[in-house]
């Protein structure tokens, strides 16, 4: 075997200089390909936009969705009970940052693309039901059908932006050759995910909350961040943070005392105060009948292949779990986008993950139903959106002059200087997650330890910003990701040392109550500064 | 983590390279694919599911497991278990039969059903209760 050699191609130096090998013209860039980037770039097709995707990985098995089963929540249009009971059915975990009219909208929405995509071939047993790596390559050539242009391995490293604000394209690289490509658009929607940052989740090594840095970088505000303290069930030896199982069992601690007074998620306070005091937490699935054994494997093949590779019985015997950070994936922080899923800077919209999503779960996990339910509805949108938004600019949308937006881990200290000094990406990343990954430190939070990790946090930034970039393609991208992984720690920190009080995903064991007087909303924006402004929740 | 590509089985189609969504396998001279960024592999097993032949093994643990047994794991069933249990030993990815479904938990009745009601007016936060 003859050993890998790194591409030497210096695509820092061509991105920060725009000097593209390859160059693209579409009405709409959608950036992300799991479920709300493929709706989202199907939902633009239809509207008659020429359409182009660009995914880090490759679009089918990229993101959350394609390592996994998933269902989603819809409202059946003609039963009342049915209707009502989805609506209402995390409510009450929202903490009051809901809001049940949009839940609706999304509800509806999301049950005419499910028919859609029934309509179109795609037959899954149960209408909203996402058998993950085979919805993937159904989408897939859903969009070779329908024309869009799909750039795999291709990460996109910033925004492209007019003299006047507008967001006007995207340029990345194509890290197996290394290339630099630009995509000039009429539109752009991001639908990169959240932000997991590399804790090794099953699915999630690509979603380091790259749309979060671009879009803030573009002048976009976001929101819910500090709704980010779910940790992910996870067999103790393995990756996989799926969480449906567990409702099919128990858990224990080393004396045997039930740590699952409330089932699967509700359950994962007990065991985080379990693992903190040094204890161990036991899982078995064993209210799961006998004859549903197959099934439960057949619908979740991925979180069985940890017992069956390691020879485990998960019903009859138990087994240990740990928890892996979710960070924004399943919870409710990012993108701040109105009702049409745009962002507020012209020309950007958002889907799936990298939004905001309290006002469908409000400070609780938007996870499965509701997550999947909103990647369709928000890629409906927001490929509608700008898809419409790149008609009204018309022919002259490729001939704006473009200027990149990214700044930290391409730009050190405002100019390209090609290879930085200081901490590199990876010893970036590794930082960052010191601060954001430990139980210690981001279960159960508290003033002095968020006030000691931001001080961390902003001195890394400081350094990062003046110095740290790359020049081969794959550096060049963990520079970007560092950057974002960084960034998205501050906003999580920043928000949550502001909000002085427990709701939902957000703990501080200094302020263990919820308090009446901060039932609104925290929105960030600044990317370098941040600053923090209020928002009013509904009406209760 | 994945551990072993097995040169005989392979074809050298290199989808494990295409398609693998965290950059995790090379191609090297001869056109074989290899492991060149093990850390970077998080056990999702889509690899193993677009390879025809059943020449790749992804161990599930969330580390380095050196020392794997290739003729055992062949013999035992578990090198491409993971394409079996999606059926695509019999069809193509995407051309879903209906079998495929939800995870159990959402399966058992419409959203909105009894067993999806995991409310309980106790939940506040984690951190009042016990």
């Amino acid at each position: 075997m003859s050993t890998y050699t790194e591409v030497t191609t210096d695509s820092g130096r061509r991105i920060a200089a725009g000097d593209y090998e390859i160059d693209h013209k579409a009405d709409v860039l959608v950036i992300g390909g799991s479920l709300a980037g493929a709706w989202a770039a199907l939902a633009a097709a239809r509207a008659g936009a020429r359409v182009v995707l660009a995914e880090k990985g490759w679009m089918g098995t990229a993101g959350v969705v394609a390592a996994a089963s998933v269902g989603g929540y819809y409202a059946l249009p003609d039963d009342p009970a049915q209707r009502e009971g989805v609506i209402g059915v995390r409510h009450q975990e929202s903490r009051g940052l809901d809001d049940l009219g949009y839940v609706e909208r999304v509800y509806d929405q999301s049950y005419r693309s499910f028919t859609e995509l029934r309509a179109a071939g795609f037959a899954s047993a149960r209408l909203g039901a996402f058998p993950g790596p085979d919805s993937m390559a159904f989408l897939r050539r859903q969009l070779l059908a329908a024309k869009v242009k799909i750039l795999d391995h291709s990460p996109a490293l910033e925004l492209l932006q007019t003299a006047d604000g507008a967001v006007a394209g995207a340029a990345g690289i194509q890290r197996k050759s290394g290339e630099a490509w630009r995509v000039r658009a009429g539109a752009v929607v991001l639908a990169t995910g959240g932000n997991a940052f590399l804790s090794g989740a099953q699915g999630t090594n690509g979603l380091t909350g790259d749309g979060y840095l671009m879009g803030a970088e573009a002048g976009a505000r976001l929101q819910g961040m500090e709704f980010s303290g779910h940790y992910g069930l996870t067999p103790a030896e393995g990756s996989c943070t799926k969480g449906g199982m567990y409702f099919s069992g128990h858990i224990y601690d080393d004396a045997g005392a039930r740590l699952d007074p409330l089932p699967s998620w509700f359950a994962v306070p007990n065991v985080a105060r379990t693992l903190l005091s040094g204890g161990k937490a036991w899982v078995v699935l064993d209210k799961a009948a006998p004859e549903q054994h197959d099934t439960h494997r057949r619908q979740s093949p991925n979180f069985y292949q940890y017992f069956s590779r390691r020879g485990v019985d998960p019903f009859r015997q138990r087994w240990p779990v740990k928890l892996t950070y979710e960070g924004t994936v399943r919870a409710a922080g990012g993108l701040l986008v109105d009702e049409g899923c745009a962002t507020g800077v012209p020309g950007l919209y958002a889907a799936g993950d990298v939004t905001d999503r309290c006002r469908l779960t409000g400070a609780f996990l938007s996870g499965a139903g509701p997550a999947v339910a909103w990647c369709v509805a928000s890629g409906e949108w927001a490929g509608q959106g700008a898809a419409a938004f790149a008609r009204a600019l018309g022919k002259g949308a490729h001939a704006r002059q473009v200027k990149g937006a990214g700044a930290c881990g391409l730009r050190p200290g405002g100019g390209a200087t090609g290879a930085g000094k200081g901490p590199g990406g990876r010893e970036t990343i590794a930082r960052v997650q010191e601060e954001i990954l430990p139980l210690e430190k981001n279960f159960f939070r508290d003033g002095k330890q968020l006030t000691a990790s931001l001080g961390r946090l902003d001195a890394l930034w400081t350094a990062a910003r003046a110095e740290l970039s790359a020049a081969g393609p794959r550096e060049l991208l963990k520079a970007r990701e560092a950057a974002a992984l960084a960034a998205s720690a501050r906003w999580i920190y920043r928000a949550a040392l502001a909000r002085t009080e427990s709701r939902g995903l957000h703990r501080r064991s200094d302020f263990p109550e919820e308090d009446p007087a901060q039932r609104h909303h925290l929105v960030l924006s600044g990317v370098d500064e941040i600053r923090i402004a209020r928002r009013e929740a509904l009406p209760a | 983590m994945i551990e072993l590509i097995l040169e005989p089985r392979c074809v050298r189609c290199l989808a494990c390279v295409r398609v693998c969504p965290n950059d995790v396998l090379e191609a090297d001279g001869d056109g074989l694919p290899y492991v060149a960024r093990q850390q970077d592999c998080c056990s999702c097993f889509l690899c193993e599911a677009y390879c025809a032949p059943d020449a790749l093994y992804v161990a599930p643990e969330a580390y380095p497991l050196p020392g794997l047994d290739a003729a055992q794991l062949l013999a035992d069933g578990r090198i491409g278990a993971f394409r079996r249990a999606l059926g695509w030993d019999q069809r193509k990815p995407g051309e879903l039969d209906a079998r495929a479904g939800a995870a159990p938990a959402i399966q058992r009745g419409h959203p909105g059903s009894p067993q999806d009601l995991h409310r309980s007016e106790s939940y506040a936060n984690g951190i009042n209760r016990h």
